[in-house]
């Protein structure tokens, strides 16, 4: 198949042979592994949250807790950052759908700096907590809220590099339309960490009792 | 015979990936792809599912004689009060491993071996959906398996070696009570292997959803399909709840959290609840590829299809879903509330039903059949008797007042040997001799085999057969010793003898493989045909041993055990008649242009890349970050890795040969594939690669 | 195979499947009298649980029977002799015949669907009955209330002779658990480092002690007697060596032995070996375990305190390492009216039977000197013991035979 392809096919045509004619359920192998991991994911977080409302509220009185360390309007922010970068990776995917390989970059590289935007008020975030008090270790509401949001940047970190990976990709020409799936597949990961991070925004920071 | 019905679905392109141009070849010029299929350099390099299966298969074997030595030393500590054959300290790690070998070790790759083999022939594909991931789960579960099976040696015999149990409850497991490094094998070992199931899993449902051969819709698939890939959903959603558990336990142990640290606030029945969210459907993953084989099985040698098709599968799903619905059965003392005791007590009961269904229909598809009591019928038949019994006593457990009595002590050993040694090994074993000709072409000794079988059967119950006794007498699990007054010594004596003669039964299945294999060298490797046990799945449709490329053509399925109806038709009078001989039906593997992925190298580099961050992670966290570099390198080889190699010799190139089977029904023509170029393209399947790599980490 | 051989292989199977069940049923029948049996209960609850239970035994039996009757009995009828090799024209078949091809059967399938379910059904009605009445466990506001504490390895008793557990126990004691007949005891169970269970399988089931957590629990015996008892959630090395007794008294006997452990240990007379054998109890013994009346901490008098929490309030404190040295040791106020010590793993009296009779200080039997000694000299050779790690009794090698005298001779008086 790959040579009836010619470098001039359209994504749109890839599309039409990947899911046409080579899997029983016409989605292509990649994607639904993608799929199917990203519902394995859905355990993962679900674990992490529940740890961590499981143990939220197990501090002493004069523990350092949620109220103490919270700033909504920050985190916020840094939360329509990454919703943000939803955004912009359904217009990379779309972009190279179109064979807009120079718009791809722009959109790959666009997704990858609000991620990291988004990891760095993380950063930024931990560090202030921890200088008022909050380490890792300090209590159970301190071990459970890194671990769970610290599961989650690294899943966004991850994310970046693999943004990265297709940048890199891209300037070096192996990032072509007819490649325009992996980017889609790429991007359902991206979607999937920023929609646990609306799960997480709401029940860690919005709703903290 | 053409194609021209179809656009351009080869068989090949279940294989062919929706690939763009090739990437630039040797893009670092350091590695090119493994040639060859000779040698034992193919095997560490091979991404074949056959091959993959086979050394499943080989390292479940030998991790089961560690595990079976290590039940022994049980044994032989508890034959007599106050042993002291091994101490108390040695004999937690004795009892520890043995369930964590027996568990993770020996049960799932046993399963792993028959769904990585027979997947991909049962739903008629020619690989699995991601060949090299596939031997990348390989080596990752066998670095597991290694790291965890070295903690018996490092440091000392047993000095180094998990002690608190497969159940690990905290806050036993934490550094204060458990201060060795035998928690931190336990809990990183378990990790690497549920990154291996994980990634296996996903690789497995992709292959059953994706790369079904044309006709074969989900209700022709064969029973064993159907049980191991509900296996694998168990497993896809399981995997992750032990992973949560096991890196908090590691937090706590590593970094000083807190989340079992009764002191700071925690409650330990938090552990016990992520373990047995995942420790109940994994004992659905221990029995179901079991009652798959057993499903195979049986119908061949009564010479039936297999009685109620769609009752079977649906049984099977449904004991998927409940499977979820039951963990805190094993938390009836642990105080979680009356009230969710009285649920889980309810929704344990009823998870018998689907279990109950299985045995009936296994029995029906015996009623009035022509049974041919050979070695794999013997283990079939076995595994319904002995796990009714197994059975039987967990629904006692499910009456939880009553359970109060029973958790904890020999009842429930008793109880969870009937169901995963008297279901799922006996089933498993009965399919190595079912499957055997299948992968070697030769049959092993029907002889030693049926002797094997009964002097296994006998020592299993001898061995747990008392334990019920002893249970319901008041003997706890977990005792390294008991007194000589409390009256278990007679029981204990006679189940240590049992143990013994299990021993022997397996030392004769060895001693039967060795045998066979001689015999069947010196009478110069007889061929033993695609069908020795006139069956009924795709898998028997080919070549035996199977050839690298499966099938010769395409299979066009038009109903349930299509093989068989392909052999057989049924005359006027509804008499089944022969339509067809089998070495008509069956192909020959002659077909030599089929276009298969490459070795590649990276899938044991990744491997060996875990097992450093592995013990770095145990003894120093220096080592554990030089091994993510190492590993993250390996990742970016992986993706670079050139998806075939120009160079490469032994491949075949892409032309018709014409060679025709001479099937006058199939749809599927000679085996020309002469636009089916399809090569493994390795970036898109690198994705995953990289976030399972990053769980590890 | 010959027919012979078959007939043996037959023969065979019939004896392991049938002599495992009359082995069964025998052992059950003949061996009632284990001391830890579950199958002969003493306890109201115990007697509520068998009696739940053994219908279920039966109908399981029956399914049992008639499940391995139903595979034996398709052997028998419907095997079929064919080739040995399986190398003939029709494999291991000797025919080309095939049976009726039957595919299955809706209606029996969802009969033997729903006839369990509905067995299922009947019998989780009366599981979840007696689940609710076994559940009900407060004992009245002013009866007595146990708080059982378990850590590695052994149990500590605290009694509550008016019900109220937020206020300093009225006396300690450990391992042996005594209780009056007739009556339910409820056990406020805890433990002090990891997950332990409390079980007298001949009066009631298991309960956990969970760290951090205090669960309620209600025993009683019907009548008077002595019950083992063992630790049933793995706790660590000496998980096996964890055991406890409860013995059951008559009211006037229990109101005897009650008003005895109240009482405070006196010192022994100046200059005799028991004497001698305090003083080294002191300096080697004291700081972990208490004899009320005898040992001191921080220079005030020990009472029936409670370890880990200074103040005498809320007992069975989760304690840290420092506290697990310091502290978690069995209460010796009344040491020789038990009849085991260490976890209840040794016997404290030789020939002093199963009946023992507790306040009968002359009938005891014999004190079993040599494992007490041995036990006091080096008892993590005895019980293993992780004692660097500040868990169970460091050995005490470096007493000569004398002062281990001594100390016995001085631990004989605590009665």
């Amino acid at each position: 198949m790959a040579d009836t392809m010619t470098s001039e096919t359209t994504a749109a045509e890839a599309a039409t042979h990947a899911e046409g004619h080579h899997t029983s359920t016409g989605i292509s192998n990649e994607k639904l592994a993608m799929w199917v991991f990203l519902g394995s994911e859905c355990l993962l977080f679900g674990g992490l949250i529940s740890t961590y409302m499981f143990n939220k509220g197990r501090i002493g009185p004069d523990d350092v807790g949620p109220d103490d360390v919270f700033d909504i309007p920050f985190t916020s922010v840094s939360s329509f950052v990454l919703l943000m970068s939803s955004l912009t990776m359904v217009f990379a995917v779309s972009s190279i759908a179109r064979g807009d390989l120079r718009g791809n970059r722009i959109w790959l590289a666009t997704t990858a700096a609000l991620g990291a935007t988004f990891v760095a008020g993380q950063v930024y975030e931990f560090t202030a907590f921890y200088s008022e008090g909050l380490g890792f270790t300090t209590n159970l509401f301190g071990s459970a809220f890194y671990a769970l949001t610290g599961f989650h940047g690294a899943h966004v970190t991850i994310g970046i590099i693999m943004l990265m990976s297709l940048y890199v990709m891209s300037v070096r020409g192996n990032l072509g339309p007819e490649r325009a799936e992996t980017v889609e597949i790429i991007g359902l990961y991206w979607h999937f960490v920023d929609i646990v991070w609306i799960v997480i925004f709401t029940i860690v920071y919005l709703f903290p009792q | 015979m053409t194609i021209t019905d179809r656009t351009i679905t080869a068989p090949e392109e279940t294989l062919a990936l929706p690939a763009g141009p090739t990437i630039a070849h040797r893009p670092l010029g350091v590695f090119t792809r493994p040639q060859g299929s000779e040698g034992w350099t193919s095997w560490l390099f091979t991404v074949d599912h056959k091959r993959i299966g086979i050394m499943y298969g080989a390292a479940a074997l030998f991790f089961f004689l560690v595990g079976g030595a290590e039940a022994l030393f049980i044994r032989l500590q508890l034959a007599t009060p106050n042993g002291s054959v091994i101490g108390a300290g040695t004999y937690n790690g004795v009892f520890t491993m043995h369930g964590v070998t027996m568990v993770f070790l020996v049960i799932m790759p046993m399963a792993a071996a028959f769904a990585n083999y027979l997947l991909p022939l049962q739903v008629g594909a020619r690989d699995v959906a991601f060949p090299r991931l596939n031997a990348f789960s390989f080596w990752c579960f066998l670095a597991g398996g290694l790291l965890l099976t070295s903690s018996v040696l490092i440091g000392g015999w047993f000095q180094n070696a998990p002690d608190g149990g497969w159940f690990a409850y905290a806050p036993n497991t934490g550094l204060l009570f458990s201060p060795s490094k035998g928690i931190d094998f336990y809990a990183v070992g378990l990790q690497i292997l549920g990154v291996a199931s994980l990634v296996s899993a996903i690789n497995l449902i992709v292959t059953v959803l994706n790369m079904r051969t044309k006709g074969m819709s989900f209700f022709r698939m064969p029973v064993l399909t159907w049980m191991l890939l509900i296996t694998q959903f168990l497993l896809l959603f399981a995997l992750p709840v032990i992973t949560v558990a096991l890196f908090l336990l590691m937090f706590d142990r590593l970094w000083d959290a807190n989340f079992f640290n009764v002191e700071a606030g925690a409650d330990p029945l938090l552990w016990q609840h992520l373990f047995w969210i995942f420790g109940h459907p994994e004992v659905y993953i221990l029995i179901l590829p079991a009652f798959g084989i057993v499903s195979e099985i049986i119908p061949t040698f009564a010479r039936k299809p297999l009685f109620g098709y769609h009752f079977m599968v649906a049984s099977g799903i449904a004991i998927g879903f409940m499977g979820w619905g039951v963990w805190a059965h094993h938390m009836f003392t642990s105080g979680v509330g009356p009230l969710s005791v009285a649920a889980f007590s309810v929704s344990t009961m009823f998870i018998a039903v689907p279990t109950g269904v299985k045995i009936l229909n296994w029995l029906a598809t015996m009623y009035r059949g022509r049974l041919r009591f050979t070695t794999p019928m013997l283990y079939a038949v076995g595994v319904v008797s002995m796990f009714t019994i197994g059975g039987l006593s967990g629904v006692t457990h499910s009456i939880a007042p009553s359970d109060t009595q029973q958790t904890d002590t020999y009842y429930i050993v008793a109880h969870f040997h009937y169901v995963i040694f008297g279901g799922a090994l006996l089933g498993l074993f009965g399919g190595f001799y079912f499957w055997w000709p299948k992968a070697f072409g030769y049959k092993l000794s029907e002889a030693w085999g049926k002797a094997s079988f009964w002097v296994m059967l006998i020592g299993f119950n001898f061995t747990f057969g008392p334990m019920h006794i002893l249970g319901l007498q008041g003997m706890s699990r977990r005792i390294a010793t008991y007194r000589g007054d409390e009256g278990f010594a007679f029981w204990n004596m006679v189940a240590t003898i049992g143990a013994f003669v299990i021993a022997v039964g397996v030392a004769m299945f060895f001693w039967n493989v060795y045998v066979s294999t001689r015999n069947w060298r010196r009478a110069g490797r007889p061929d033993v045909g695609p069908d020795p046990w006139d069956a009924r799945g795709l898998e028997w449709m080919t070549a035996s041993p199977v050839p690298e490329h499966n099938f010769d053509e395409d299979i066009q399925v038009d109903r349930l055990d299509h093989f068989w109806h392909r052999k057989y038709g049924v005359d006027e009078n509804h008499r089944v008649v022969r339509a067809a001989p089998t070495s008509e039906v069956a192909h020959d593997g002659s077909n030599t242009n089929v276009h298969l992925p490459s070795p590649s190298y990276w899938p044991i580099v990744l491997g060996g890349g875990i097992l450093l961050v592995g013990y770095g992670i145990i003894y120093n966290l220096w080592l554990a970050a030089a091994g993510l570099v190492f590993l993250v390198a390996s990742i970016y080889g992986w993706i670079l890795e050139p998806a075939d190699d120009p160079d490469a010799a032994g491949h075949h190139d892409d032309h018709d040969d014409g060679d025709d089977h001479g099937d006058p029904d199939s749809n599927g023509g000679p085996s020309g594939n002469g636009e089916s170029a399809s090569a493994e393209e390795p970036e898109s399947e690198s994705a995953e690669t990289e976030e399972e790599a990053a769980t590890i980490g | 195979m010959s027919g012979r051989a078959r007939g043996l292989v037959w023969l065979s199977s019939l004896l392991v499947i049938f002599g495992a069940i009359a082995l069964i049923v025998v052992a059950i029948v003949v061996d009632k009298d284990h001391p830890l049996s579950t199958l002969s209960p003493v306890g109201r609850q115990g007697r509520d649980i068998a009696e739940l239970i053994n219908p279920i035994f039966i109908v399981a039996g029956v399914v049992f029977f008639l499940v391995q009757g139903a595979v034996l009995a398709l052997w028998w009828r419907y095997r079929v002799a064919g080739s040995e090799s399986g190398d003939g024209e029709f494999g291991y078949y000797d025919d080309d015949e095939f049976p009726e091809q039957t595919h299955g059967n809706n209606r029996l399938e969802i009969a033997w669907t729903i006839v369990p379910t509905v067995l299922l059904a009947v019998i989780s009605v009366f599981t979840l009955v007696a689940l609710f009445a076994l559940d009900d466990v407060k004992a009245s506001e002013d009866d007595l209330v146990v708080t059982v504490i378990g850590q590695q390895w052994w149990w500590e008793y605290q009694y509550h002779l008016d019900g109220d557990t937020s206020t300093p126990p009225d006396f300690v004691t450990a391992n042996e658990l005594v209780i009056p007949v007739g009556q339910d005891v409820a056990l406020d169970i805890k433990s002090r480092d990891v997950i332990h269970s409390f079980w007298i399988p001949k009066l009631n089931g298991k309960r956990d002690a969970v760290p951090g957590r205090s669960h309620d629990w209600v025993i009683q015996a019907e009548e008077p007697g002595r019950f083992r008892g063992q630790c049933t959630e793995f706790c660590g090395l000496s998980h096996g060596y964890m055991k406890m007794v409860a013995v059951a008294l008559p009211s006037d006997k229990f109101a005897q032995w009650k008003n005895n452990q109240r009482t405070a240990a006196t010192a022994p007379e100046e200059g005799t070996d028991e004497a001698a054998g305090w003083e080294t109890f002191e300096t080697q013994c004291a700081s972990c375990h208490v004899i009320v009346g005898l040992t001191t901490r921080g220079g005030k008098p020990d009472t029936w305190r409670i370890y880990g929490d200074a103040s005498g309030g809320d007992a069975g404190g989760y304690l840290d390492a420092e506290t697990l040295v310091a502290g978690a040791a069995p209460n010796l106020t009344h040491l020789m009216t038990r009849s085991t010590f260490a976890g209840s793993a040794f016997d404290l009296y030789l020939d002093a039977g199963e009946d023992i009779p507790y306040l009968n200080l002359a009938d005891r039997g014999t004190l079993n000197r040599g494992e007490l000694e041995a036990w006091i000299f080096n008892a993590p050779e005895r019980k293993p013991a992780d004692a660097d790690d500040l868990r169970g009794m460091p050995a005490r090698t470096g007493l000569s035979p004398d002062d281990i005298d001594n100390v016995v001779a001085f631990l004989s008086t605590l009665d």
